[in-house]
């Protein structure tokens, strides 16, 4: 009598526990459709879930109806089987009932080893953690027997062996608790510009998805312990401020509270946005040009090559090319990084070859927070050959050759002369680097002299003049012509 | 004088059988400074690239080494749609490098301390005789969830022949057994070196 009172009151105390703690035992199970990987990234093996389904429930496990499942999945949109995120089993927890949710995937399914093989997760549904897992494969290669008694033919005859398998260690049975807090997460979120100057106005959007009671109140919550309310929009809720003026990296959390001072609240990490106040630091250095002074001289082309400090991603870009008044003969614009190298051939927009003169070439980039930055360079576009004169004056019983020419602003890298008589005899040549320069050959009593003049400035412009015949004047004969104005230039 | 050369030969044997099974020993683990230094209970998983032409070779390992993961009860691994969702909201491309951003989002909104990569490198199933034999290999690498550094990273290649024991006995045939039983001894491996785990700490 004494025994049985004391049993009857430690079973009170248990059932006692039980109710108080909310804890009951259930063992609802609802298995997903099986994701078949031999079938492609979005197979589903359907006959096999219901084989395996019908395992189950030979063996005692309390089964979730298949309609039911597959109506939560059309009601949820999971459009994958094989796994489930959080909420969907949480929320297959509170809809249809479901303590443990099973998820499998067929890895293999015939092929070249006619093999079967399943892997099979089992998932509490009110904690949503991954309590189980067991994967099994044969092939009938496995499946041999004396004397080939019973020996697998097909894929189907593994079936049993697999599923037998895999079921002989699944726990059955979980014990259930009621949850106190609602269920929440973020079907978007949006943080509009990630990359902000100080002042500049920010803004955040999200979309929530919410089992049950949507929160109270929603507060967006930066570092430290500053936080903003969030307005409801439509779906939506929306804050905006002002970005701290100090640069860096902020992190933006999300907090969620039902009941303010009730101590049932939610908080995730969002998103960050940065500040940056700082133009990117970049200058252009030019290549493939002559410098000259602070100058940059070309004839063919020229390589532009934008050298950053600090690099960072670029927003946009721009390079205008102006000649001396002002009017933009290129101008190109281009979205995300600057090219790591350009290329001016000396062209305009439309491609057509620009003549000498002297341009400036503006090269503006923006970082991705608007910060502006600005270089330029001036350069000198000069594709005139080196303008070269001869003349042959008698001067007693010498005849010189005089040779005149260059540019002012582009000197000489190399000329040569050739002078030769009538019959093509060399009589002397000569070369250097500078202009105008004298060559003496003693005076034969020829007329005429035959000279090749070659010369090259330092940008390669070269004019060639090949065996021109002169006329050996003498010194007043040249006066005479020079006061006529009859002096022409020989090219 | 023949007859002692053969029985030398009968005792050599054996020895000479036990050293050239001595190969590499699988799988092959590389521990960096951090390896002990940072808790690796609760984890993520990654979904794994696929380097081979094997059809969703990548889904088929990363499957199955979750599950044994979970098998072993020594990590508390987070559910794969919870990493393929915050994968989508952090816009990250499966294979894709993950950055700072989203190190940060796991360490906050899935509490891990770690996260695991993969690739697979080799798989495939080769015709032998009247059946095929299996043939797969990847990397796995362990990083800090906070830093996104790797802490262990463990390389295992196998074939299927690799498991016999007398005759056909312990030959794998299939590419799931195969994987399965390389997961396990990854997984073994690591508890061996004293790698993770979440009754260390």
């Amino acid at each position: 009598m004494f025994v049985g009172t004391r049993v009857l009151k430690a079973a009170g105390a248990v059932l006692l526990f039980f109710i108080l703690s909310g804890a009951v035992w259930a063992g609802r199970m609802a298995l997903m459709p099986l994701a078949d990987l031999s079938r492609g990234s979005n197979g589903v093996n359907l006959s096999l879930t219901r084989v395996l389904f019908h395992e189950l429930e030979k063996r005692g496990f309390n089964m979730i109806p298949e309609n039911k499942v597959l109506s939560f999945m059309v009601r949820h949109r999971v459009r994958w089987t094989g796994y489930l995120d959080s909420f969907d089993v949480l929320a297959m927890n509170r809809e249809i009932g479901a303590d443990l949710v099973l998820l499998g995937t067929v890895t293999q399914w015939g092929g070249p080893g006619n093999s079967v093989g399943i892997v099979l997760s089992l998932v509490k549904a009110q904690e949503s953690r991954l309590v189980w897992s067991k994967t099994s494969a044969y092939s009938v290669q496995d499946v041999r027997h004396l004397l080939g008694l019973g020996d697998a033919r097909s894929v189907n005859d593994l079936v049993p062996r697999v599923v037998d398998d895999l079921l002989a260690t699944l726990p059955n049975g979980v014990r259930r608790f009621a949850s106190a807090v609602p269920l929440c997460e973020t079907e978007g979120a949006f943080i509009a510009p990630r990359y902000a100057r100080g002042g500049e106005e920010v803004t955040c959007s999200v979309r929530l998805r919410c089992m049950g009671e949507d929160p109270t109140s929603v507060y967006l919550k930066f570092s430290g312990d500053g936080t903003i309310p969030m307005e409801r929009v439509g779906a939506k809720y929306v804050a905006r401020w002002k970005a701290p003026m100090e640069d860096g990296r902020y992190p933006v959390s999300l907090l969620l509270e039902w009941d303010h001072g009730s101590g049932r609240k939610r908080e995730f990490f969002l998103s960050s946005y940065w500040v940056d106040n700082r133009p990117p630091r970049f200058t252009l250095e030019l290549k493939k040009g002559v410098t000259m002074g602070d100058k940059v001289v070309f004839r063919h082309h020229i390589v532009m090559v934008p050298r950053f400090q600090d690099p960072e991603p670029l927003s946009q870009w721009s390079i205008q090319i102006l000649d001396k008044k002002g009017s933009a003969v290129v101008d190109e614009h281009g979205e995300g990084n600057l090219p790591r190298v350009l290329v001016w051939r000396g062209q305009d927009g439309h491609g057509v070859s620009l003549n000498d003169g002297d341009f400036t070439i503006c090269m503006k980039v923006w970082d991705r927070a608007g910060n502006v930055a600005f270089a330029s360079k001036e350069v000198l576009l000069r594709r005139t050959p080196p303008q070269v004169a001869i003349e042959a004056l008698r001067e007693g019983k010498k005849v010189e050759v005089r040779v005149k020419g260059g540019k002012e602003d582009i000197p000489l890298a190399y000329w040569r002369l050739v002078v030769r008589d009538r019959k093509g005899e060399l009589l002397k040549e000569m070369e250097g680097k500078k202009l105008p320069a004298r060559l003496e050959i003693p005076a034969n009593g020829d007329r005429e002299v035959v000279c090749t003049v070659e010369a090259r400035d330092l940008l390669g412009n070269r004019v060639r003049i090949v065996n021109r015949t002169l006329k050996v004047i003498t010194m007043r004969e040249k006066e005479r012509k020079e006061k006529k104005g009859s002096w022409v230039e020989e090219f | 004088m023949k007859s002692s050369k053969s029985i030398k030969w009968v005792l050599l044997s054996p020895l000479l059988v036990a050293l050239l099974g001595c190969g590499k020993r699988l799988p092959l683990t590389y521990e960096s400074p951090l390896a002990g230094k940072v808790r690796v209970c609760r984890v993520a998983v990654l979904p794994f690239t696929n380097e081979t032409t094997y059809p969703l070779g990548g889904t088929l390992l990363y499957r199955i080494f979750l599950g044994e993961m979970v098998a072993t009860g020594r990590f508390r691994v987070v559910n794969e749609g919870d990493v393929r969702r915050l994968m989508l909201r952090q816009r990250l491309m499966p294979g894709e490098t993950p950055g700072k951003e989203f190190y940060r989002a796991l360490v906050e909104n899935l509490g891990v301390e770690a996260l695991i990569t993969g690739r697979v490198v080799e798989m495939e199933e080769v015709r032998k005789g009247r059946g095929v034999e299996p043939r797969v290999a990847f990397w796995l690498e362990v990083r800090d969830a906070r830093s996104g550094k790797v802490v262990w990273s463990t390389y295992s290649r196998r074939r299927g022949g690799d498991y016999r024991k007398v005759m056909h006995f312990g030959v794998v045939n299939t590419v799931t057994a195969l994987v399965k039983k390389m997961c396990d001894e990854v997984l073994k491996n690591w508890e061996k070196e004293g790698l993770g785990g979440c009754e260390e700490w």
